[in-house]
């Protein structure tokens, strides 16, 4: 889509045209699910906080003031809505289950999302491993974190375009990224160790 | 032989693909040599291959009907904005209109009885005058000078000066008084009421960011 379609469709949509925000928001609906998707591993929860993501991107859409790309403008509200629903979750969650409990009854669904089909059988296992286990870590990532590698990391968005999303400029952009990755991997350490002891 | 911190740094920028051929080959040295930064790039790298090769899923085929129904479902701010600009811009042209013709007629109707007043003043005192000389001429001809009729002369005059100043009070009062150097009347009350409710909406307008 040309920008300045985009434009007419963003104008029309804000001017209460159902049909022109439709044709704007197609486009972003699955990337928005999947980022979420990401963020929840799991499809109620993604569902329902992508919805989420769309309905602000609707109701705020007057309040976008073409000062940024409008897919920049549209992930920011993703990732600060994915924040802050996993953020009620998690608060919700340590009221009824506990992490663990909920990642060992999604660990098949998890592991069918990075199936291998050049691997061996032994492979195959110690790769679901290997997912398993950064799955787990990513579970334990703080929440902005998380959204970070969500970005850089699974969908291989540009620094520049992060810094764009984040409002910040590159070096903070990718020294944050440095410091989610590197807690990714101190987790993903600390638990080797506890398994080793 | 780099450091350690130099070489987790590095890590990074092999992982995004952004590390240069020299540098490269220094990091892979350094990792040879050095156990920590070892596992910590075989970490790295494991958790960079899984995420790498997450495959995106599906839509759910529900999706989009139910973000458009929900869309539908809610209040329609932006509708409701769009209301309230344009009972805003409605309001604005009705108060200009009505505030605006009101005032402008008051305006005319105190300005026109304000010159009937000052005429008729005028045509009175120029009857008065017209006597008094129709006297004096009489007494011109006649020759005949009198001065209890020269009193009633002097009179005359004051009793027409009091008459012209009664005038001018009945007027001040009752089109206005002189303050501060603005002459206000009912029409320029009605002009001061309105401008301030239209600067009111404008105020409304601007914060609707309109």
């Amino acid at each position: 889509m040309s920008d300045k379609s985009e434009q007419k469709l963003i104008n029309n949509a804000v001017n209460g045209d159902s049909k022109a925000f439709e044709k704007l928001i197609l486009p972003y609906e699955k990337k928005v699910y999947n980022i979420a998707m990401q963020m929840f591993k799991n499809e109620q929860d993604a569902y329902d906080a992508s919805q989420e993501v769309l309905i602000k991107v609707y109701n705020n859409l007057d309040k976008f003031k073409f000062e940024s790309a409008f897919s920049t403008w549209l992930h920011r509200l993703a990732m600060n809505t994915c924040i802050d629903e996993y953020r009620k979750r998690k608060r919700h969650l340590e009221h009824t289950t506990t992490m663990e409990v909920r990642v060992g009854l999604e660990d098949e669904s998890i592991t069918r999302q990075f199936i291998d089909h050049n691997l061996t059988p032994e492979q195959e296992v110690l790769k679901n491993e290997t997912v398993l286990e950064v799955h787990d870590a990513m579970n334990q990532l703080k929440e902005d974190q998380k959204i970070l590698i969500i970005y850089r990391d699974i969908y291989g968005y540009s620094y520049d375009e992060i810094a764009k999303i984040l409002e910040c400029n590159l070096g903070t952009t990718k020294s944050r990224i440095s410091r989610a990755r590197q807690a990714l991997k101190d987790i993903i350490i600390k638990k080797r160790e506890q398994t080793a002891s | 032989m780099m450091e350690c911190i130099k070489a987790r740094e590095w890590i990074h920028l092999h992982m995004d693909r952004s590390l240069d051929h020299s540098n490269e080959a220094l990091l892979m040295a350094h990792i040879e040599d050095c156990d920590i930064c070892r596992r910590d790039y075989e970490i790295l790298m494991s958790i960079h291959q899984v995420l790498q090769s997450t495959d995106e899923v599906d839509l759910p085929s529900d999706f989009h009907e139910t973000l458009m129904k929900s869309i539908k479902k809610r209040p329609k701010k932006r509708q409701n904005i769009l209301f309230l600009k344009q009972l805003n811009i409605a309001a604005v042209i009705v108060f200009v209109l009505v505030f605006g013709l009101i005032g402008i007629n008051n305006l005319n109707q105190n300005k026109s009885f304000n010159n009937d007043e000052v005429s008729e003043e005028m045509l009175s005192m120029s009857a008065i005058t017209e006597e008094n000389s129709e006297m004096n001429v009489a007494m011109d001809a006649t020759e005949f000078e009198d001065a209890s009729l020269s009193r009633a002369s002097n009179e005359n005059e004051r009793s027409q000066k009091a008459t012209s100043d009664s005038l001018l009070l009945e007027v001040d009062h009752q089109y206005g008084n002189d303050l501060l150097g603005v002459r206000y009347d009912e029409g320029w009350i009605i002009v001061m009421v309105g401008g301030i409710l239209i600067i009111g909406l404008l105020i409304g307008y601007i914060k609707l960011k309109l």
